[in-house]
């Protein structure tokens, strides 16, 4: 072989060498980008805390187990949001149960366009600005509020239970979306009722507003006569009538209620001649533990008053412990009624009262030295004190055969009694300072188990928490600040002093 | 293998045998002392936070502890083959008896113990912690497994930039530079959106440590990770295989 021969081969040689390095190299890194996209796409997360609290419920795992369509989630919140990194981490939780979840991230504050877009598309309306989450499944679309996410934190007693509202709220939203044909509420009309349709004073648009972004129907039905509560209600609601409910009316609601029904009574004060007029509800009611009286409630405490008026406008930020309204409690948010009756619940009857006015309410059924302008004497009014503004009560259908053949989670009668229909009121329930958007919400959930259809029990963590006093800081701080880097130190010497030696 | 654990045992002696080694951790444990201190105040004083948040959570999700880490993990994998180079060391080396991968692998393996050595005191706040207070140990067990994770990328980003720089000071800048560019490239994930979003948040170091310190482990965090050390190993190898048929 030549001298140009071996130079040849060797050149040859190291390009065929260096060729392979080339090629292995593009190769690995085709096998980098593969490893990490089926990695990104099939991936799995432990939660390795003692108590699991990064895990969804069982409730939450089966309803996203369980999905067959695909879910669209608009996360509507802003980066910078502090509920933003918790929501996302809790989607990813459900992600990686489900591949039927698609998350979609818009940030309002950085695309506006594609927010607003999104809003008018979505029809949002005036509301967006509260709306967390949307989730879509075809053309039927829910949405969860910011409200709906945090369960603020008060008092110390509350400082080992685990915010679960998220979840919760994502859960319902799930159901709601997949659970068949979307609940209907349906409003009685006949007797002076609120209207479903007009918004203003006596309207109930801003109340059909929010129940559409949860997926809720609202529909008048005419009860009047020979009234029967059609088969497609999923709840009804008697909303501030101002003519009484005629026997066989109300025979027809006392009916359907031991149906399985849901009933929402929500009823103003009528005064006629000095006198508040009954409402044709009185004996039911009575007959369920629930005594709606003819009173007008006066909130005596001047630091509830709205408008001077003991009677108008005044906030109550008591609530009862039934399960509709009991987040409230921690809340204390405010409430807002507006010349309201008084609600007795009597004991026994399985009744829970659901807000309460101050320890300083009365409630007065003779109202003549008020209108006449006479004297009156707080102290003679019949019920003092603490007045009971509306009750919520479950029957027991224990027995019923409709109810067992409809197997667990079958629709059981619900009844809610509200002393005031202003609860509803579109003034009050726009309002983000007021509860009423809350309360209003709370009440239907109850009534359609909705949001409540995911029971999701409260997590709670055994873990004490770290508690220290200043001495025991000063004590931290030496050791970490101090001791562990002089140790290093000391080591860094002693190395040194080996290598002179 | 064999001639990859003695090259580490060799580097890990020649390591520890240095004070410059301690100096290093000495400084390290001031930042994360001083961090710690800071932490556990907010939270004594402040009693903010629910049950899920606890010091050691907050302080493995500070931000400054991983800032940190963009110029601690540099310093630890600068000399291991830079150093060689810039003795002449890598010449006795490369004829020596020892194939390539099983340097760059003995290299690596002393650089993660180097990692775990800088880290090992700070487990002492969690026995400080415990004394106060219950500890989650699973929740410590995420923390730890995250923190190695992170080595294990660091680390072969550290070799990698070792193997090609001819001096300490220009591998150390190397990783610096490297390291800082993805740990910047993934926060970006705060600001960009859907898609885009998605792909930095799978690089996001901070995010994945966040996750970690929740008590989250997250099989993503890992694969990324293991196969950035992966390619930068391979790379590693390459570029010391060029070198022996220069």
């Amino acid at each position: 072989m030549s001298e140009d021969d071996a130079k040849r081969a060797e050149l040859k040689r190291r390009r065929i060498a260096r060729l392979n390095i080339y090629v292995g190299s593009i190769l690995v890194v085709a096998i980098f980008l593969m490893v990490n996209y089926l990695g990104y796409r099939h991936h799995k997360r432990w939660d390795l805390t003692t108590e699991q609290l990064f895990s969804l419920s069982e409730r939450s795992l089966e309803v996203a187990r369980e999905l067959d369509e695909e879910i669209t989630v608009y996360l509507l919140l802003s980066k910078g949001d502090p509920s933003y990194r918790d929501l996302d981490e809790l989607l990813e939780r459900y992600r990686s149960v489900t591949d039927k979840l698609r998350i979609e991230r818009v940030d309002p504050h950085r695309e506006p366009a594609r927010y607003r877009a999104l809003a008018d598309k979505l029809g949002l309306g005036a509301n967006a600005s509260r709306v967390a989450a949307i989730l879509t499944l075809g053309d039927r679309k829910t949405t969860i509020d910011l409200y709906d996410l945090i369960r603020p934190r008060f008092g110390a007693d509350d400082g080992g239970l685990i915010d679960i509202e998220a979840e919760r709220s994502f859960t319902g939203a799930i159901l709601d979306l997949t659970e068949g044909e979307p609940p209907r509420l349906c409003v009685t009309s006949g007797h002076g009722e609120w209207n479903a349709d007009a918004g203003g004073g006596r309207g109930l648009a801003s109340y059909r507003e929010d129940l559409e972004h949860m997926n809720i129907q609202l529909e008048t039905i005419e009860f009047v006569g020979n009234a029967r509560v059609p088969a497609r209600c999923s709840a009804v609601l008697v909303i501030g009538p101002e003519r009484p409910f005629a026997r066989n009316e109300v025979d027809a609601l006392a009916d359907y209620l031991e149906g399985g029904g849901n009933l929402l009574l929500a009823l103003d004060p009528i005064l006629e001649g000095g006198e508040v007029l009954h409402t044709g509800f009185e004996r039911f009611l009575s007959s369920k533990g629930i005594e709606i009286d003819p009173t007008i409630v006066f909130e005596l405490d001047p630091a509830r008053l709205l408008s001077g008026s003991p009677v108008e406008q005044f906030l109550v930020t008591r609530y009862g412990d039934h399960a509709s309204v009991e987040q409230f409690q921690l809340l204390e948010g405010p409430t807002i009624f507006h010349l309201a009756r008084s609600v007795r619940v009597r004991e026994g009857s399985g009744a829970e009262p659901l807000f309460l006015a101050s320890e300083m309410s009365i409630a007065e059924s003779d109202l003549s030295p008020l209108l006449e302008g006479r004297d009156y004497d707080h102290q003679r009014a019949p019920i003092q004190g603490s007045v009971v503004l509306g009750a919520a009560l479950t029957l027991d259908l224990g027995d019923s055969r409709e109810a067992g053949e409809k197997g667990e989670g079958a629709a059981r009668g619900r009844l809610v009694v509200v002393g005031d229909a202003d609860l509803f009121n579109e003034a009050f329930i726009t309002q983000p300072t007021f509860a009423n958007h809350h309360v209003t919400a709370a009440l239907t959930g109850f009534l359609l188990e909705r949001r409540s259809l995911a029971a999701i029990p409260p997590k709670t963590t055994q873990l004490a928490p770290i508690l220290m006093t200043s001495e025991d800081m000063k004590s931290v701080s030496f050791r970490v600040l101090f001791l562990l880097p002089l140790a290093a130190l000391l080591l860094a010497f002693s190395a040194y002093w080996g290598r002179r030696k | 293998m064999k001639g990859a654990l003695v090259i580490a045992r060799r580097e890990i002696a020649s390591f520890f045998g240095s004070p410059m080694a301690y100096i290093v951790i000495a400084v390290w444990l001031v930042v994360a002392g001083a961090s710690f201190d800071f932490i556990v105040r907010y939270f004594a004083e402040s009693a903010s936070g629910g049950a899920s948040d606890t010091p050691l959570r907050g302080w493995f999700q500070m931000p400054l502890i991983y800032i940190a880490m963009l110029i601690f993990a540099p310093i630890l994998t600068m000399r291991t083959l830079a150093d060689e180079k810039q003795t002449g060391r890598i010449e006795g080396l490369l004829t020596a008896p020892v194939s390539p991968v099983a340097i760059v692998l003995g290299k690596y393996l002393a650089s993660l113990v180097f990692w775990l050595s800088l880290w090992a005191p700070t487990l002492f706040y969690i026995f400080i912690l415990s004394r106060y207070g219950d500890v989650d140990r699973g929740a410590v067990l995420s923390a730890c497994l995250g923190v190695f994770f992170l080595g294990v990328g660091y680390m072969a980003v550290g070799v990698l930039a070792s193997a090609l720089a001819n001096s300490q000071t220009v591998a150390a800048v190397l990783a610096t530079l490297a390291l800082a560019g993805t740990f910047v490239l993934g926060l970006g994930e705060y600001i960009a959106s859907d898609a885009v979003a998605d792909i930095l948040s799978y690089v996001n170091v901070y995010g994945h440590m966040e996750q970690a310190a929740a008590g989250v482990l997250d099989s993503r965090r890992v694969v990324y990770q293991a196969s950035t050390a992966a390619l930068c190993l391979f790379l590693a190898i390459r570029v010391i295989d060029h070198r022996r048929f220069a």
